[in-house]
């Protein structure tokens, strides 16, 4: 009949195969609950409770499902975490032989670790070739991508928020890079790195026929320095917008939560969008900016170089372990440039949750 | 006469309807509202070429992908074709699909991700909410902790886990080499940026109303029955982000996937399969064309098959196929995302 409806029908059947899918496994759940050792079951599990809740308070019955809630974390944390993480520390400081597999059986026979010092760290800092360059680089990039991002994305973020034709489109598109990046994708494009190339220069050949944008600045007796800044800013914008996606999302959840009646009040006493912004919605989304600074530092460097560069000495560390070849460096070498990464990382968060919380102001009602 | 008349009449008009003009030039009122009027337009204008540029930036490498991947690979050196090939042909997606064992692989990939969703969405949700509104001794502690394993990223992590995972056991699970080797990790809070989900479940409960609670505690409920059925459905919002976000990290995840080799328990994953095959891709191709594959008719031409630009034409082409069904779901599942944003209201 109508072509329109074809979708809505489509999507009405989907519906209506969930629900009955739904209430069938309801039904199921139910019938299972009464069998009888599952009636038996209840009733203990319905008693116990009952027992404690009259001789506990509730203070401190929260107390406890807290401590339950938070266990499996804290096992986790100590297991998946802390111990190969205290491994890496003592690796940092050590000369970490492998003994590689035992050639009748199989068997991997072991690891000796041997301390010395800070001789992995004057390694990577003095005699690595490009180790340092990589660090600093890559600590430069995610120190000043941060006002960037955070700028960049409050700005997303009060756009999206305003009323438009087409809105939850625009919205929908924005959040697909943060969906569309992934290692694996980009380690496929690094195989067909000169298919990226010749990607890159049919693009670039387009637009820069059109108009170089970069010579007409300079032309207008720009600072070089500056275009450049430009330049690179703009050549990233397609980074950028992928970078802010979380930090949008942060944003606009702050901008929705603003109390409706500030508004309200701003507008009957007409202040202007952009006074609305400065004297409401800037202060009022502060507070958030710490946390999506804090991702900020987290997530680009997670995405620089310098990760690349850990991962070959993680891979071929492995790799050695695997092949049971006895080779000393790779171990100590990741340990030490992963400790510095952590501390490095700590050390820029620090000085951006520093110098972010003089723009944080918090409102209580 | 007549005429004069009517001119000067027309005159005063003119006059008066200047003056009026002026009057309300002057008016403040109606400047200001003016002021407003175009302030409104131009922001509206500029908001559109905004949108419309990035939303181009976003599409840009979406519709390149497109146009390499139907692109046949004769043409990849014909210097005419930018966008639009000159064959279409789906001899790119072909060899994608049978290079990443498309059919076997995506049940794979969509299980790992839909059960590792699932099991982050239980962990961090408890998480979260035990660091919302449970008060006991060393939380903050803790969430300090959860928070400090953000900052340290997995990735140097590696060699220690891989030496430690390999020479024990946890809880009596051999954790390498298995699948349910993630789902442990999930669900003890150390899946892929579960910090994050339980930073942003956190945020969640914190901005419910405490009146929620109460009421559920006035009514006898239990402090796991007031979670389960009154916090919970009420987080909907929250549920829908983490829940997204895990999916997505967990099916693009490289990290865990190597770290743990579910391949070597015949458990193929996409992230592997495209890192390794594209390794291979020479190889795989020679096996096919000595076995006389019957798609590699078209392929006659040995230059094509040695160029490496056609290993890059097959590699977008299977990075393309990995985020097809993502693609696809995310038209689904896009509107509620997006409404769910209205709701989650993170509170800093």
């Amino acid at each position: 009949m109508e072509k329109t409806n074809v979708f809505k029908r489509s999507f009405a059947s989907i519906k209506a195969f969930w629900g009955r899918l739904l209430n069938k496994l309801s039904q199921w759940r139910y019938d299972f609950m009464q069998t009888k050792p599952m009636l038996f079951l209840k009733k203990v599990f319905g008693y116990l409770p009952n027992l404690l809740a009259n001789k506990i308070s509730y203070r401190k019955r929260q107390a406890l499902w807290g401590f339950v809630f938070v266990l499996p974390l804290i096992i986790g944390f100590i297991y998946f975490f802390l111990l190969p993480f205290l491994v890496t520390i003592v690796y940092s400081f050590s000369r970490v032989e492998n003994l590689g597999l035992n050639s009748s059986t199989g068997e991997h026979i072991g690891i000796v670790s041997e301390w010395i010092g800070f001789d992995n760290f004057t390694y990577i800092l003095k005699e690595h070739s490009t180790f340092r360059q990589t660090l600093t680089s890559s600590f430069t990039t995610a120190f000043f991508n941060v006002p960037l991002i955070l700028i960049f994305s409050l700005i997303i973020a009060v756009v999206l928020n305003s009323k438009f034709k087409g809105r939850s489109f625009v919205r929908a598109i924005f959040f697909m890079p943060v969906i569309f990046n992934s290692q694996a994708v980009d380690a496929a494009m690094q195989t067909g790195a000169q298919l990226a190339a010749a990607m890159e220069g049919a693009t670039a050949d387009i637009f820069a026929q059109m108009f170089n944008f970069q010579d007409f600045l300079i032309d207008a007796n720009i600072p070089v320095n500056a275009v450049n800044f430009l330049g690179t800013t703009a050549d990233q914008i397609y980074d950028i917008i992928s970078y802010s996606g979380v930090q949008i999302l942060i944003f606009l959840a702050g901008i929705q939560s603003v109390p409706k009646h500030l508004y309200e009040a701003a507008k009957i006493e007409g202040a202007t969008q952009y006074e609305i912004f400065w004297k409401i919605t800037f202060p009022m989304v502060s507070p958030l900016m710490l946390t999506a600074g804090v991702y900020t530092v987290v997530d680009s460097l997670l995405r620089s170089p310098l990760i690349n560069m850990i991962n070959v000495f993680a891979t071929a560390g492995v790799r050695k372990l695997v092949n049971g070849l006895g080779d000393v460096s790779y171990y100590g070498i990741h340990a030490s440039m992963s400790w510095l990464f952590c501390i490095s990382s700590i050390i820029i968060i620090a000085i951006w949750l520093f110098l972010l919380s003089k723009l944080v102001f918090y409102y209580d009602e | 006469m007549m005429n004069k008349d009517n001119k000067t009449l027309k005159l005063g008009t003119f006059k008066q309807k200047m003056q009026k003009m002026k009057a309300d030039f002057k008016d403040p009122t109606k400047v200001k509202v003016r002021s407003r009027r175009a302030f409104m337009v131009t922001g509206s204008v500029l908001r559109t070429f905004i949108l419309i540029g990035l939303i181009f930036v976003i599409l840009l490498p979406l519709f390149q992908k497109f146009s390499f991947a139907l692109r046949h690979p004769m043409d990849i050196t014909n210097p005419q074709v930018i966008w639009i090939p000159e064959t279409i042909s789906n001899i790119n997606f072909q060899i994608a699909y049978q290079l990443l064992d498309f059919g076997h692989t995506i049940w794979n990939t969509l299980i790992l991700s839909t059960f590792s969703m699932i099991i982050q969405i239980m962990a961090t949700a408890v998480a979260g909410y035990a660091f919302a509104r449970l008060r006991f001794k060393g939380s903050n502690i803790i969430f300090y902790i959860v928070l400090f394993t953000l900052v340290v990223p997995n990735e140097t992590l590696h060699i220690a886990r891989v030496l430690y995972f390999s020479n024990s056991t946890f809880l009596g699970i051999r954790l390498i080499g298995n699948v349910f080797s993630m789902f442990i990790m999930a669900a003890f809070g150390m899946g892929i940026r579960s910090a994050i989900f339980i930073y942003l479940f956190r945020q969640f409960f914190k901005g419910l109303p405490i009146e929620l609670e109460e009421s559920a505690q006035v009514d006898g409920a239990g402090v796991f029955r007031t979670f389960w059925s009154v916090m919970l459905p009420n987080a909907r919002g929250a549920i829908v982000t983490v829940g997204l976000f895990a999916f997505v990290w967990q099916w693009n995840d490289y990290y865990f996937a190597s770290l743990f080799q579910y391949s070597a328990n015949n458990f193929a994953v996409f992230s592997t399969k495209l890192a390794g095959g594209t390794d291979q891709l020479y190889t795989v191709l020679s096996g096919w064309v000595a076995r006389g594959d019957s798609f590699f008719q078209d392929l006659t031409d040995e230059t094509v098959r040695q160029n490496t630009l056609f290993y890059g034409l097959v590699a977008n082409t299977a990075a393309l196929l990995m985020m097809l069904p993502l693609l696809i779901g995310y038209f689904f599942v896009q509107k509620l995302f997006v409404e769910s944003i209205e709701r989650t209201g993170i509170v800093g």
